[in-house]
């Protein structure tokens, strides 16, 4: 069995004979054989097995190839996985350290000022108001990710801000983070209006682009959204925001996600 | 023509003509250390191998002469109708034509095994291969 092996397994591919190893032992101490390994190596990366000491500038360490230090085996799954199901970093960030300050402005008349847990954020939603259209029920319900900020109490909404041009009657929001662990705080969203209203869905949103700390200079255009959530009263009168809604969904989309993100920030 | 003599593992002698013997490298090796005065041993083979490696061989050679009017169609079907044989018997004529050193045979069986790994996960490849080896217990 052992010698079928040693002639079969030079042709897979590295996929296969990585599946090969966790078939049986046997399989597995003839398929980790480096040998294997540095053929593979050697025909998608031929100049990882070239060795550096006929290179020009040879150095008395480092002459060994990376292969013959590190492992060819180690080194092509390595190389060869980096590409897919990287796993994420375990966030160092917890919402139980964070503490979200949310304003919200009609013009330059405060509507709603809140201090909201991290945990808060973090879970959505739980009982929200009678009269919610059906879209927003669903909207509610639905399984994409989402943060969110109950409202209490309700303040009133005018989608119909006309004057586009002066600051007056414009809703507008600022949303700072501080971390209490350090005490920094930092910037989610500053000042941005909420220029787009989802008639249907019954939605006012609004984003802005996120402060990226300098240390990762070519991170930019990553987006903040909040929207308000609408409920609407009987007729003749404005809407009531019951809760207001912050994604990161060009980019992170999960607990972890949102919470690696926010590490990168520019907390200060 | 020169006839030579093979002896299986089980001791069966099979007499075939010096030309086909010469296609394994390794008979050809012996022929030239001691002669054609005895029988070639081959304790390694078993007879039914022996014999299949020995069909193997002749197909191909006269499919290589002159005159043969067999297409490239039909030795590849002969081919696949060739190593279509359980798990176990391939393995063995792996073994063989490896032992034998056949390269063309060890080429076909071992891209057959190969091809039977490929793309598949480890519990379907181990399933496939314990089941054949229960089969020959």
């Amino acid at each position: 069995m052992g010698e079928v092996l040693k002639e079969v397994f030079p042709l897979l591919t590295g996929r296969d004979l990585a599946a090969c190893i966790c078939v049986c032992r046997q399989w597995r101490d003839v398929g980790r054989d480096d040998f294997l390994w540095r053929r593979l190596c050697a025909s998608r990366w031929p100049s990882i097995c070239l060795n550096s000491s006929n290179s020009h500038q040879r150095s008395t360490i480092g002459s060994s190839t990376i292969g013959a230090i590190r492992g060819y085996r180690n080194l092509f799954s390595t190389i060869a996985r980096s590409k897919r199901n990287r796993a994420l970093p375990a966030p160092k960030l917890c919402f139980r350290d964070l503490e979200f300050y949310v304003d919200v402005w009609v013009g330059r008349r405060s509507v709603y000022s809140a201090i909201v847990a991290g945990p808060v954020v973090q879970s959505r939603i739980k009982d929200p108001p009678e009269g919610i259209c059906d879209s927003m029920r669903q909207h509610l319900l639905s399984s994409e990710y989402k943060m969110s900020v109950p409202v209490l109490p309700y303040f009133q909404f005018s989608p119909s801000s006309d004057v586009s041009d002066s600051d007056d009657g414009v809703c507008s929001m600022s949303m700072l983070v501080r971390r209490k662990d350090s005490d920094q705080i930092a910037t989610i969203i500053d000042g941005s209006r909420f220029t787009y209203v989802d008639g249907l869905e019954k939605r006012a949103h609004a984003y802005d682009y996120l402060h990226i700390s300098p240390l990762y200079p070519f991170l930019s255009e990553i987006r903040a959204w909040v929207a308000l959530l609408l409920v609407e009263r009987p007729p003749n009168t404005m809407a009531e925001v019951f809760g207001i809604e912050l994604d990161f969904l060009d980019t992170a989309s999960s607990d972890d996600e949102v919470l690696l993100l926010l590490d990168i920030l520019d907390w200060k | 023509m020169v006839k030579v003599t093979l002896k299986s593992a089980e001791g069966d002698v099979f007499e075939v003509d010096e030309e086909l013997a010469l296609e394994s490298l390794m008979v050809k090796n012996m022929i030239e250390d001691v002669g054609l005065d005895s029988a070639i041993s081959l304790p390694n083979v078993s007879s039914t191998i022996l014999a299949k490696v020995i069909e193997y061989i002749k197909f191909h050679m006269d499919a290589q002469k002159d005159g043969s009017k067999k297409t490239s169609e039909e030795i590849k079907a002969f081919d696949d109708d060739f190593v279509n044989v359980g798990i176990p018997t391939l393995f063995e004529m792996v073994l063989a034509s490896n032992y034998l050193n056949v390269k063309s045979l060890l080429s076909l069986t071992c891209n057959t095994v190969a091809n039977m790994i490929k793309t598949k996960p480890p519990a379907e490849v181990k399933e496939m291969f314990t089941s054949a080896k229960q089969a020959k217990a």
